[in-house]
């Protein structure tokens, strides 16, 4: 049995944690300050493996991974299934919002970003009769990559498929000679006031000079 | 924006109670033996009059319930569970809604339907935190009493056993009820807030009664597949003889204006006519008096809403004389008070979906959306107090962490594990019950075809049915917590219904009262106390 006293026990516990301080404050300072931050703060600015050097910072997808401790990927499965079940059920509206959260939790992987961003395009687009409903799921596709390029922005994969977004769906789809008239004047009058929508085509231009 | 998922059942009420009866029955007929049985073992030859003794005991306690004792304990209730701080479950609550708007604005760039997004998430967090409040308090109220012997204090005056299970139950009850009134109307503020400049719809609908044409006009239960893998939607051949019939009950005020309302979904084989969506028409139709009235055909709004006002008096052209004819709805086109519309796809080699939800008459005037919003929190508050129940019960006979669990196993499987009971029971479960799903396991055949030998599959088969009968019990004992989900009507801009929703709700809370009541008596009344 240790038979030092509970003052002397902690007292104990204290050295302890100081002396433990040194080199998790050599190894963890963050970066910012003079010196450049701590050793693992310098080795990720030097091989660019922090979030900010991996893309533009969102605070929500961040709050989202802290709250969730280790269980990410349980949750992200979670998210997943639903996705499908809403595809599978047509609750488009869910189905956009679930690939909004699936999104928060894996901000860097980047086949999730190209496999949610070709669902909307491609296979949600599809299930719609009306042209200017599949042109808006289309845009929905391709605004998603892009918003994937923001985040992951020394990826090329993205930018490669967003250019092919407005190639295909837009230049060469069954119904590319409305896609096309739409992407310089987008069919919702009410929002985009007979322009083309700023966020896919901001200078007006034909979708083959975008892409 | 009704999706497949949101499709009107209507409740039958008769066919419930006669369930709840043969199912309550079973279960008390079992216990009476088992008890007997363990009578004999114990007691010997003078065991099953103890029982009975016991039992008149029972039939006393219940027959002088006093409701002033009751209040009284569902007050201290009550009490306690506010002094162990349950209410700061807000701060949790407040914390969500406070960032919520990171997560949810703009979910769809289309703000009516982010309306559905903000509903769901309102009633889904409200949901989560009363049930895990109620589930904890009421789990671990009474075995906490026990073990700091305050209930030794309440078990000596002169209170029956039903009485604490009963006032414990309307304490917790109350607790909750209060923290669901408080976060349901900032909630509802929540909401309009965030949808302020959507409106705020809470339609009401009459449904009909749905059968289907093939494309020979022969009458069939359902419409086509065309490859869609949920099947609640049958498709119709368009330029064919293809429709589907909807019968609706007509309002017996007779209002001059009936308001249609439509949201089908169109399957093209070919481009067809790009520039505009399928076309439909409504055909009102009178068998008896072979009357056939083609309403004015329409573009099909997938996903959205097609609205049609029909007024009283009808001017169409007569297919056969080819001349202008005037009918009235209620004298002329109604039969016995049921309104016939034929819903036909009209462009030919494309298909129109329809399902019974697709396609209702809007009673009008609408019903503000506060009146939705609160039947669907009855949903919610309905589901928690049959939680506050069930906790109170397993509290009686098991100590507070095994009274939680047992909680959460009837809560899971009341919900998603119900669907997977039904089709095992129904015989529907793809591969078949246990024996024949391990069989196709180790031979590795698939879940789907025919097994080769069919004297192994019928054998198997057997084997499975065997369980069903207890099975079935299993699935009426274990309540089906899907029923009190109504915030989908509401995120949908639809009054919830009485028959499909709120009733069949009403009736699940209902029948666990006597039985959750009955049990926990029992287990209070042969658990010992000073047991801690």
């Amino acid at each position: 049995m240790n038979q030092a006293s509970s003052r002397q026990r902690k007292m104990a516990y204290l050295v302890g944690i100081l002396v433990l301080l040194v080199p998790i404050i050599g190894l963890g300072m963050p970066s910012g300050g003079q010196a450049g931050g701590g050793a693992l703060a310098r080795m990720r600015s030097n091989y660019d493996l922090g979030e900010s050097n991996l893309g533009q910072v969102d605070p929500t997808s961040a709050t989202m991974n802290l709250v969730l401790l280790g269980l990410r990927g349980i949750a992200v499965n979670i998210l997943r299934m639903d996705l499908d079940y809403y595809k599978d059920h047509k609750e488009w509206s869910k189905m956009r919002s679930t690939t909004k959260s699936v999104i928060l939790l894996q901000p860097h992987y980047i086949e999730v970003w190209r496999f949610l961003s070709w669902n909307l395009s491609y296979n949600v687009s599809a299930e719609w009769d009306a042209v200017p409903e599949r042109f808006h799921w289309v845009k929905e596709g391709g605004k998603f990559a892009q918003e994937g390029c923001e985040r992951n922005r020394d990826n090329a994969e993205l930018l490669w498929d967003v250019g092919k977004t407005w190639s295909q769906k837009i230049g060469r789809s069954d119904e590319w000679r409305y896609f096309r008239k739409y992407f310089v004047k987008d069919p919702d009058e009410k929002t985009f006031k007979g322009q083309a929508d700023p966020e896919i085509n901001p200078e007006q231009k034909d979708n083959y000079l975008v892409a | 924006m009704l999706a497949l998922s949101l499709q009107p059942e209507e409740f039958d009420l008769a066919f419930g109670i006669v369930r709840w009866l043969i199912v309550f029955g079973v279960v008390l007929v079992v216990s009476l033996l088992v008890s007997l049985v363990g009578s004999l073992a114990t007691y010997g030859g003078t065991g099953p009059a103890r029982l009975f003794s016991r039992l008149s005991f029972a039939v006393r306690d219940f027959v002088s319930l006093s409701p002033r004792r009751i209040v009284a304990i569902g007050m201290l209730t009550y009490r306690e569970a506010i002094r162990r701080k349950a209410l700061l479950t807000f701060v949790v609550f407040a914390v969500l809604f406070m960032f919520a708007s990171w997560f949810l604005t703009g979910s769809t760039d289309r703000p009516e339907q982010d309306v559905e997004v903000y509903v769901g998430f309102v009633f889904t967090t409200i949901s989560w935190l009363v049930l895990l409040v109620g589930g904890v308090l009421s789990c671990f109220g009474l075995p906490e009493d026990i073990r700091l012997r305050s209930l030794h204090t309440v078990v000596t005056k002169p209170v029956r056993r039903n009485e604490i299970v009963l006032g414990r139950m309307l304490g917790f009850g109350a607790v909750c009820t209060l923290m669901l009134v408080l976060m349901g109307f900032i909630g509802q503020i929540w909401i309009m807030r965030q949808a302020s400049g959507t409106e705020l719809k809470c339609r009401v609908p009459i449904y009909g009664k749905l059968k289907f044409l093939d494309r020979m006009g022969v009458e069939t239960d359902k419409g086509l597949n065309v490859g869609d893998i949920v099947e609640t939607r049958g498709f119709v051949e368009g330029g064919t003889k293809g429709a589907a019939v909807f019968q609706f009950k007509l309002p017996k005020s007779q209002p001059e204006k009936l308001r249609f309302e439509s949201r089908f979904e169109a399957f093209r084989t070919h481009k067809g006519a790009m520039d505009r969506t399928l076309q439909v028409r409504y055909l009102l139709v009178n068998t008896e008096k072979d009357l056939r009235v083609p309403l004015e055909k329409f573009n099909v709004a997938e996903f959205s809403s097609n609205e049609r006002d029909v007024d009283r008096k009808l001017t169409y052209t007569n297919e056969k004389t080819l001349k202008k004819e005037e009918v009235d709805l209620y004298n002329d086109v109604q039969q016995d008070g049921w309104l016939t519309v034929f819903v036909q796809c009209l462009d030919r080699g494309q298909y129109l979906g329809a399902s019974r939800g697709d396609f209702f008459i809007r009673e009008l005037p609408d019903r503000s959306f506060t009146t939705g919003y609160w039947k669907a929190m009855c949903g919610v508050w309905l589901m928690v107090i049959l939680l506050v129940m069930i906790g109170v019960t397993a509290s009686c006979f098991v100590k507070g962490p095994v009274a939680c669990l047992l909680c959460f196993c009837v809560f899971v499987l009341g919900q998603p594990a119900h669907d997977f009971m039904d089709k095992l029971v129904t015989g529907k479960q793809v591969g078949g019950g246990a024996t024949e799903s391990l069989y196709r396991l180790v031979t590795q055949a698939n879940q789907t075809a025919s097994l080769e030998n069919q004297s192994i599959e019928k054998t198997l088969k057997a084997i499975d049915r065997v369980p069903s009968g207890s099975l079935w019990i299993a699935k009426h004992v274990i309540p089906d917590m899907r029923t009190f989900s109504m915030a989908s009507w509401v995120g949908k801009g639809l009054d919830v219904p009485w028959y499909s929703a709120m009733l069949p709700s009403l009736a699940v809370t209902l029948g666990y009262i006597l039985p959750c009541l009955l049990l926990g008596y029992f287990s209070l009344s042969l658990r010992e106390l000073e047991s801690k």
